[in-house]
C-alpha cells in the first residue's frame, strides 16, 4: 500500500506555473478550474470526474459539463478528491505561542464582562501556530479568548488560515459571544443581559432621534448583536446541570445560542432533542470515569447523530488543531458515519455558526476554500496535497514544511 | 558478588514451549489456549495473511495457517472479517506507579526501581487494553539527569502484580535532558545541574564513577582469586571487597550494555551531547524519548545506531517542542532510524493505532512500517522482540483483534488477548450505546 | 553519745535520740517494699467476677487480688486480704490486660517544619518521644488497652519499638521492655527518599551498608593493625542483628503489594520479619502462611475503594445497583474479615490500633472482626497471650497468673460480641482507672421527639388559655401550626436535644417565637409574641400520637 512520498512537488510546480501565468495570458491569479477529480460537495451528491470552476475567489460552477473560460488555468486532480476546506469551530489559535510564554499570551482579559472584545484583534496572524494547521486540511477556524474563568471573555472570531492581515483573514469578526456559563452565575448574567437589552433599546431610541442626550458605551455596544438576536451566544457548559440551565436562560432571554463543550451530552440526549439544542462538541478523546462506559466520549457524536441533534466538532486547541480529524475519525470507529464526521467539520459547522452561505460545501456562489486530497480528510491515512483559500493557491510554506524541506535535504558531514 | 546477571533461564522454558509448539495437540488444555479463526493476520514481519488462523497453546503462538484444527477443549474465537495484529506495545508510559513516579530530591538516582512501586490495579490499564495495548514500559519521570530503572508490564488486568512481569526482560535506565531537569533544579536552586553543559558533566562524572567502581571490583576479584590459591599458612586475612553500591551498580549495567539507556530529550544539541558521552564511555546506543528534533541530526542518529520513541504529531506545548514536525517519521524512516510511537499518557495509550496512522498521512510511509512503530520497534526498544511484537510461531500469544485494518478510520478494538487469555472483550464491557451501528465497512458476521 | 547535762543539752539529746527512730522510720518507709506499697497505694480485690485467665480454665466466679503492681492471687476460693479495697465483681469479666500490638499512643513527634528526618534512626527508641501524660492515653485505656508496642510509623528505619504500659508516673517506670524490635516503614521523607521506590532503594542500600559495616567491624576487631578504622555508626550498628538475620525487623505494610515488597526484600537480604498493619492480609493469606511471620493486624479498616483490586470487578462494567451493592457487601466483609484470614493462615496473630486516626472505635472494630469470622477466643488471645509471646514478655504479661504484672481489663458484658458491652475498669501496674458506662445516643433530637398533637395551655394576661399545637418532624426540622382562640399561626424550627425552637409570623405584628423543652410527652416553654411580650406555655402530647409518628400538617 505505497503512496506518493512527494505530495508537495505537485503543488510547488503548480504554484510556479501559476505565478508565471499572469504574464502569459492576463487572467486573474485566483481563477482556476480543478478538473478530473472526485468532487465531494458535501451539500449534495459526489461528482466523479467533476470540475470546479473558481473565479475571483468564488466557486462559479460545479459539475460534469462545465465550460471553462478562455485562459483559466486547469488544475489536474485526476485520481484525487476535491473537498471543501475543513472548519474547526473552536480553538485558541493565534492567542498564545508555544509553551505559553507570558509575553505572547492573549487568551484572557481582565474583568468579568468583556463583550466588546473581538478575538481577531488579538491574534498574531503571522504566528507559526496558524500556518501549520493547514497540513491537516483546515482552511478556517473559530478562535477566541477562553478567559481564565471570567463569565464573558469576548467574541469568538472566524478566520481563514491565510491572509496578509487579520482583517483580511477575518471571515466573521463576531461569530459568537463566548460565555463561560455555570448555574451559579445565572443571577448576575441575567442582570447583565437585561442591562444589555435596555441599552440596545436606548441605542435604537437615540438613533431614531428620540433622546436628547446619549453616549455610546463601547462595552455595552458589544452586547447589542446578541441581545438583538443577530449573533449567537456560545455558552461554554459541560455538566448536565450547566447545560440545562444555560438552555433555560437562553430561552428566557430570547437569545440565539450554541452550547459549547457539552461534555455530559451523552447523559441528556432527550433534553437536547426536546429543546433543539445546537451543540459544539469537543473532547472526543476525553477519558471517562470508571463507572461510565469506556467509550462514552468516543461514541457521543454517534449518539447525537442518531438522535438527530444538530452538532459540530471542535478541538479547543492552540497547537494541535490539525489533529482534530483524528478525533473525528475516532467517532467514526464508534458509530458516527464517515460522511457525517466530515459534515461536522464542514457544512454542519458552517451552518451552526451562520456562515453556510459562504462556506462548508462546494456549491456555486460559495467561497473557494478547497482541498485536493488522496481521500476523505477525516480518514487517518489520507493526505492533503493542495489547498485553496478564497481561491488562492496556498503555498506549503508553514513551519512544518519548511523544516521538512531543510532537513530532508541536509548534505554532508556526520559528527559525532 | 558478581554483577553478571544470571543466565537467562528462558532458554529452558523456550525449549519447553518449542516442544509444545511441535506437538500442539499433545499438551493438556490450559486457560492460555486459544484458536483465533479466519481473520486477516497482520504478522508485521511476514506480511498480512488473509483468512488465516492462529493457534495459541500455553500462552505461546503454536501455529499460524489456514483451516487449522482446533484441539479439543480449546476456545475458538471467530475473527472472520476482522484483523488480528500483535498486541500493541507502549514504549513510554507512567501508568501503574504507586506513590511517586519521580524521585526529584537528587539529580542522580539510578538505584531507584519502578519495579518496587507498582500498583497493578490502575484502571487506566483497562482502557489501554481497550485500545489494543498488551505491554507497557512504565518509566521513571523526567526531572532528573539520571533517573531510575524502568519496568515492563503485561497488562493482565485482574491478576496479582507478579503475573504482570516479564521474567528476565532487560533493564533500562531513564535519563533526562533539557527543561524538565533544569526546571527541577531551579525550584531547588542548590540542586546541580542548572545548565545544559552542567548536565553533560553530571553524566560524565556518573559514568566515570561507575567505571571506577567496576575497576575496584575487578581488582578485588583478582586479589581474592590470588588469595584463594595462596598458601593457607602464609596468606593472611582475605582481602575485603569494596562496598556494594546500588547506584553505581545500575550505572555499571549501562556501561556493560545490560541496561538500555532511555534518554528523554527534545533538542538536537542535547541528543548529540549524549551520543558524544556514550561514545566516550563505549555505551551501546539506546533510545531517545520524544526526540522531537532528532530529524535534524538524522544522519548522526543513524550512524550511531540510536533509536527514537516519539509522539506522532504533538508539538508546541513547550518551547522544546516548537520545532517538532509530524513529518519526522518520514525522515527517520529514510535514514533507517528505528522509531516507535509512544503515548507518555494514560489517555493517548488508548489510541496508539491511530497515532501510528499519522505515519501515512504525514510522510507516506508504507502502512506496515507504521504498524511496526507500535509493535516490533517498541519491542526492540525494550529488548523483548524475541517474545513479542509480531505474530510468529514461538512468540507470546499477545494480540489485538480489530474491526478493520488498524490504520483505517473505522477501526476499533474488539478483543485484546495476552498469552492466550482474553483480557478485553468489547461485547462484555460497558459501552455507551450498544445500538451504535457497526463501523462502516465491517463485513457481516454470520 | 554523752549524757546530757543541761536542759538545752537534754533537748539536744532528746532531739538526737528522736532522730534515730525517725531516721529508722524514714528508712523503713523508703525501703523497696514499702516504696512499692506507697507507689501502688492500694491493694485491690475483685470478688465474684468471671476470671478469664488464659492459663487453664476460666473461673466463673472468683476473686483476684493485686498488690504492689503485681497479681498476688486469684481463684474461686481466694479470700480478699484485710487491707484490700474490695470491688464487687458481679457481672464483670476480668481479662489479662489488653495489649495494643502496634501503636502510636502517647507519641509526640515534632511535626510541620520541625519534622524529623526518619530515614535511618535505627539506634533510637520510640520511647524518646513517648509522653506518659499524653492526652490520648485515656482513650486507649478506655478500649481496655493496658500496654502497647510503641513504634514510630513515620520513618523508614525510624528506630526501635518499645513495650510501654499505658498508665504511670514517667516513661522510665512505664517501660516494660525496650527495645523490643527494629521497625521498618515505607514512609516518604522530606528530601530523599521521597517516593516509594526510593524508600525501597534506601532500605536495600542501608541493609547492604549494615552488612558491610559488620564485616569491617569484625575485621577491625580481629586485626586492627594496618587497617583504616571504620567510622562509628550507631544506626548501622543497631541494624547488625537484623542484617545478619538473627533478629527480626517489624515491617509496616498497608496494601497487598507492600507485603510483597517486604517479602522480596527479606528474601534478598536474608531477613527475618514480623508484619504490622497488614490491612490487606486477606488478599495474600497463602503467602502469609508460607512466610510464617507474626502479623500485628491493625483494626483500621480501609475504605473498600482504597483496597487493591477494587476496580477489577467494577471498572467499565455495566453493573446494576444490586450488583454494586452485593460487591460492596462482599468487599466490606473481606475487610472486616482480615484478622480472621490471618488467623486461618496459621500464623501468630495480634491486634493493634496502629494506623487508626483514633482508638475510639478499636473494640467496635474488633467486634466486627469477630462477626466476620475471627473466633472470639482468638481475638482475646490476639490481645493478650499472643502479643506477650511475640514480644518475649510472656513470663510477666498476657495471662492472669500470680506474680505477673497487674495489668487487667475488666469488662461489663462481652466486648467481643455485644454492642453494649464496655470496659468498666483497667488496671495498669496495679493502678486502677474506672470508666463510666458510655452514654447511649441522646433521645433528644432523635426523630419523633416533637411530632404529634399537643394540647397547650398558654398564660395570656394572667389567664390560662387552651390551644393546640400540631407538629411534624423530619430529622431535626420541625414544622407546625398553633391554634389559639381562633388564631392560627404557622411555625418552623428545629429540635435539638429536647430543646424546641420555632419561629413564625403574626400578620401585621411581626415575628413570633415558640421555645420549649420536651421531656417525654410534656412540653414547657414560652410563646414570644413580639411587642406584646411573651406568654408561658405548657403542653401535653395527646396519647396515641407516639413520638415516633410523623404526621402531615392539619
Amino acid at each position: 500500500m505505497m503512496t506518493q512520498i512527494t505530495p508537495r512537488a505537485a503543488g510547488a510546480l503548480a504554484l510556479a506555473f501559476a505565478l508565471a501565468l499572469p504574464t502569459l495570458v492576463g487572467a486573474q491569479q485566483n481563477d482556476y478550474a480543478i478538473i478530473g477529480g472526485t468532487v465531494v460537495t458535501v451539500s449534495g451528491a459526489t461528482i466523479p470526474n467533476g470540475t470546479v470552476l473558481v473565479q475571483d475567489g468564488i466557486i462559479t460552477a460545479v459539475g460534469v459539463n462545465v465550460t471553462i473560460p478562455q485562459g483559466v488555468e486547469r488544475f489536474d486532480a485526476s485520481g484525487k478528491f476535491v473537498y471543501p476546506g475543513l472548519i474547526d469551530a473552536g480553538t485558541g489559535l493565534g492567542l498564545q505561542e508555544a509553551g505559553g510564554m507570558a509575553g505572547a499570551v492573549d487568551n484572557f482579559e481582565l474583568g468579568p464582562y468583556n463583550p466588546h472584545i473581538q478575538a481577531y484583534l488579538g491574534i498574531d496572524h503571522t504566528s507559526e501556530m496558524l500556518g501549520v494547521q493547514r497540513v491537516g486540511g483546515f482552511t478556517t477556524v473559530v478562535t477566541g479568548l477562553s478567559g481564565r474563568g471570567e463569565p464573558i471573555p469576548g467574541y469568538d472570531s472566524m478566520i481563514d488560515l491565510w491572509g496578509w492581515t487579520p482583517q483580511a483573514m477575518a471571515v466573521e469578526k463576531r461569530i459568537g459571544l463566548r460565555v463561560n456559563w455555570s448555574k451559579n452565575r445565572e443571577e448576575d448574567l441575567r442582570a447583565y443581559f437585561q442591562e444589555g437589552k435596555a441599552y440596545a433599546a436606548r441605542v435604537a431610541m437615540a438613533e431614531a432621534g428620540q433622546l436628547s442626550h446619549f453616549e455610546y458605551d463601547v462595552r455595552m455596544n458589544g452586547l447589542i448583536p446578541v441581545v438583538t438576536g443577530e449573533v449567537p451566544v456560545i455558552f461554554e457548559a459541560r455538566s448536565e446541570e450547566d447545560i440545562r440551565s444555560a438552555v433555560a436562560f437562553a430561552q428566557e432571554m430570547g437569545l440565539r445560542y450554541l452550547i459549547r463543550g457539552a461534555r455530559e451530552a451523552w447523559k441528556m440526549i432527550d433534553f437536547l432533542v426536546e429543546h433543539d439544542v445546537k451543540v459544539l462538541f469537543s473532547g472526543i478523546h476525553g477519558t471517562p470515569r470508571q463507572d461510565e462506559p469506556y467509550d462514552a466520549y468516543f461514541a457521543t457524536p454517534a449518539l447525537l447523530n442518531e438522535a438527530g441533534v444538530d452538532f459540530a466538532i471542535y478541538s479547543g486547541g492552540t497547537a494541535n488543531v490539525f489533529s482534530l480529524t483524528y478525533e473525528a475519525g475516532m467517532a467514526v470507529a464508534f458509530g458516527l458515519p464517515l460522511e457525517k464526521a466530515l459534515r461536522a467539520l464542514t457544512l454542519d459547522a458552517a451552518r451552526l455558526l451562520g456562515v453556510d452561505d459562504r462556506l462548508g460545501s462546494i456549491e456555486e456562489g460559495k467561497v473557494a476554500n478547497l482541498l485536493i486530497t488522496t481521500g476523505n480528510p477525516v480518514e487517518y491515512t489520507s493526505q492533503v496535497e493542495t489547498m485553496f483559500i478564497k481561491g488562492e493557491l496556498v503555498p506549503w510554506d508553514d513551519k512544518f514544511n519548511r523544516l521538512l524541506g531543510r532537513y530532508r535535504a541536509r548534505p554532508g558531514e556526520i559528527v559525532p | 558478588m558478581s554483577m553478571i546477571r544470571k543466565a537467562i533461564p528462558w532458554t529452558f522454558s523456550g525449549l519447553l514451549m518449542a516442544l509444545l509448539v511441535i506437538l500442539p495437540g499433545a499438551a493438556p488444555v490450559s486457560a492460555q489456549d486459544l484458536l483465533i479463526r479466519g481473520g486477516t493476520v497482520i504478522t508485521i514481519t511476514n506480511g498480512d495473511l488473509p483468512d488465516t488462523d492462529v493457534l495459541i497453546r500455553n500462552g505461546k503462538i503454536a501455529e499460524i495457517g489456514q483451516n487449522l484444527t482446533a484441539p479439543e477443549g480449546v476456545r475458538v474465537i471467530d475473527a472472520r472479517g476482522r484483523f488480528v495484529m500483535p498486541g500493541i506495545l507502549d514504549s513510554h508510559s507512567h501508568m501503574g506507579i504507586d506513590r511517586g513516579l519521580n524521585e526529584g530530591s537528587r539529580s542522580v538516582v539510578p538505584e531507584v526501581r519502578i519495579a518496587d512501586a507498582i500498583r497493578h490495579d490502575d484502571p487506566a490499564f483497562f482502557t489501554a487494553l481497550a485500545g489494543g495495548v498488551t505491554t507497557i514500559h512504565t518509566m521513571h519521570g523526567s526531572a532528573n539527569t539520571i533517573g531510575g530503572q524502568n519496568e515492563i508490564l503485561k497488562l493482565k488486568w485482574g491478576r496479582p502484580w507478579e503475573d504482570l512481569l516479564i521474567p528476565d526482560a532487560p533493564m533500562s535506565l531513564k535519563l533526562a535532558l533539557g527543561e524538565n531537569v533544569r526546571r527541577s533544579s531551579s525550584d531547588n536552586p542548590t540542586r546541580y545541574p542548572r545548565s545544559r553543559s552542567g548536565v553533560a558533566e553530571v553524566l560524565r562524572e556518573s559514568f566515570q564513577q561507575a567505571r571506577n567502581y567496576m575497576a575496584a571490583w575487578e581488582r578485588f576479584e583478582a586479589d581474592r582469586a590470588a588469595w584463594d590459591r595462596a598458601n593457607r599458612r602464609t596468606r593472611g586475612l582475605a582481602p575485603l571487597p569494596p562496598k556494594r553500591d546500588l547506584q553505581l551498580e545500575a550505572l555499571a549495567d549501562v556501561l556493560t550494555g545490560k541496561s538500555i539507556l532511555r534518554v528523554h530529550g527534545y533538542r538536537a544539541d542535547e541528543m548529540a551531547m549524549v551520543m558524544e558521552v556514550a561514545n566516550e564511555f563505549d555505551i551501546p546506543p539506546g533510545v531517545f524519548e520524544h526526540a522531537l528534533d532528532a530529524y535534524k541530526i538524522a544522519p548522526e542518529m543513524a550512524r550511531n545506531g540510536w533509536a527514537t520513541s516519539v509522539f506522532a504529531d504533538s508539538w508546541g506545548y513547550k518551547i522544546e517542542a516548537y520545532e517538532a514536525i509530524p513529518y519526522k517519521m518520514l525522515i527517520h524512516y529514510e535514514h533507517g532510524i528505528r522509531t516507535s510511537i509512544n503515548s507518555d499518557s494514560a489517555e493517548r495509550v488508548r489510541r496508539l493505532f491511530q497515532e501510528a496512522a499519522r505515519g501515512v498521512k504525514y510522510g507516506g510511509l508504507p502502512e506496515n512500517e507504521c504498524l511496526k512503530m507500535i509493535t516490533i520497534n517498541a519491542a526492540m526498544d525494550l529488548g523483548i522482540e524475541h517474545r513479542v511484537g509480531s505474530i510468529e510461531v514461538g512468540k507470546d500469544g499477545d494480540m489485538a483483534i480489530f474491526s478493520h485494518y488498524p490504520l483505517h478510520t473505522p477501526a476499533r478494538v474488539e478483543m485484546t488477548i495476552i498469552e492466550g487469555e482474553v483480557f478485553f472483550d468489547r461485547s462484555q464491557t460497558h459501552v455507551l450505546a450498544t445500538w451504535t451501528q457497526e463501523p462502516e465497512g465491517g463485513e457481516e458476521r454470520p | 553519745m554523752p549524757r546530757p547535762h543541761s536542759p538545752r543539752d537534754r533537748w539536744t539529746f532528746t532531739r538526737g535520740m528522736l532522730c534515730m527512730p525517725v531516721a529508722l522510720a524514714i528508712l523503713i518507709l523508703l525501703s523497696p517494699s514499702t516504696l512499692q506499697a506507697q507507689y501502688e497505694g492500694r491493694v485491690y480485690a475483685i470478688t465474684g467476677a468471671r476470671l478469664v485467665t488464659l492459663a487453664g480454665v476460666v473461673v466463673e466466679k472468683g476473686t483476684i487480688v493485686i498488690r504492689g503492681g503485681l497479681i498476688e492471687s486469684l481463684g474461686a476460693d481466694v479470700v480478699p486480704p484485710a487491707d484490700a479495697v474490695v470491688m464487687d465483681g458481679d457481672g464483670l469479666t476480668v481479662y489479662p490486660g489488653f495489649i495494643d500490638a502496634f501503636s502510636q499512643a502517647g507519641l509526640a513527634l515534632p511535626g510541620g517544619n520541625n519534622r524529623e528526618y526518619a530515614g535511618n534512626l535505627a539506634h533510637r527508641l520510640a520511647s524518646e518521644h513517648f509522653k506518659g501524660d499524653s492526652q490520648d492515653l485515656p482513650e486507649y485505656r478506655k478500649q481496655g488497652l493496658t500496654a502497647a508496642l510503641i513504634a514510630r510509623s513515620d520513618g523508614v528505619f525510624g528506630g526501635q519499638a518499645v513495650l510501654m504500659n499505658l498508665m504511670g508516673e514517667d516513661v522510665a517506670s512505664m517501660t516494660v521492655k525496650a527495645p523490643v524490635v527494629q521497625v521498618m516503614g515505607y514512609q516518604s521523607q522530606r528530601g530523599y527518599p521521597g517516593t516509594l521506590m526510593a524508600v525501597v532503594a534506601h532500605q536495600r542500600q542501608t541493609l547492604i551498608d549494615a552488612t558491610y559495616h559488620d564485616m569491617l567491624l569484625t575485621r577491625y576487631r580481629e586485626a586492627p593493625r594496618g587497617m583504616a578504622r571504620p567510622p562509628a555508626d550507631p544506626d548501622l550498628e543497631a541494624l547488625l542483628t537484623v542484617a545478619r538475620g538473627e533478629a527480626p525487623i517489624l515491617g509496616i505494610v498497608k496494601i497487598e503489594n507492600d507485603f510483597k515488597r517486604l517479602r522480596s526484600l527479606a528474601r534478598d537480604h536474608g531477613l527475618q520479619f514480623w508484619i504490622a498493619g497488614a490491612s490487606e492480609a486477606f488478599r495474600v493469606s497463602d503467602l502469609l502462611r508460607e512466610a510464617g511471620a507474626p502479623v500485628l493486624v491493625s483494626m483500621d479498616f480501609p475504605a473498600i475503594t482504597d483496597v487493591t483490586g477494587y476496580q477489577f470487578d467494577r471498572a467499565y462494567k455495566n453493573l446494576t445497583d444490586e450488583e454494586k451493592k452485593a460487591l460492596d457487601e462482599r468487599d466490606r466483609k473481606a475487610v472486616h474479615g482480615n484478622a480472621a484470614a490471618v488467623f486461618q493462615a496459621g500464623v501468630p496473630l495480634a491486634l493493634a490500633t496502629g494506623g487508626m486516626s483514633s482508638p475510639a472505635s478499636f473494640l467496635k472494630n474488633v467486634r466486627l472482626a469477630v462477626e466476620a469470622g475471627l473466633p472470639a477466643e482468638e481475638a482475646l488471645k490476639a490481645l493478650t497471650l499472643n502479643p506477650a509471646k511475640i514480644f518475649g514478655v510472656a513470663d510477666v504479661l498476657g495471662t492472669l497468673e500470680p506474680g505477673k504484672i497487674a495489668n487487667l481489663t475488666v469488662t461489663q458484658g462481652d466486648v467481643f460480641t455485644a454492642e453494649d458491652a464496655y470496659v468498666a475498669h483497667v488496671f495498669v501496674d496495679g493502678r486502677k482507672e474506672t470508666f463510666e458506662k458510655p452514654r447511649a445516643p441522646t433521645a433528644g433530637g432523635g426523630s419523633g421527639m416533637a411530632a404529634g398533637s399537643w394540647a397547650l395551655s398558654v398564660s395570656l394576661g394572667g389567664e390560662a388559655v387552651a390551644g393546640t399545637l400540631e407538629l411534624t418532624q423530619d430529622g431535626e426540622a420541625v414544622t407546625g401550626t398553633l391554634s389559639v382562640q381562633g388564631q392560627r399561626l404557622d411555625f418552623t424550627g428545629t429540635i435539638l436535644a429536647g430543646a424546641l425552637e420555632m419561629t413564625g409570623s403574626i400578620p401585621d405584628l411581626g415575628s413570633a417565637t415558640l421555645t420549649a423543652t420536651i421531656e417525654g410527652d410534656r412540653m414547657t416553654g414560652s410563646l414570644g409574641l413580639g411587642p406584646m411580650g411573651s406568654a408561658a406555655l405548657t403542653g401535653t402530647r395527646t396519647p396515641g400520637d407516639g413520638g415516633s409518628e410523623r404526621r402531615a400538617g392539619p
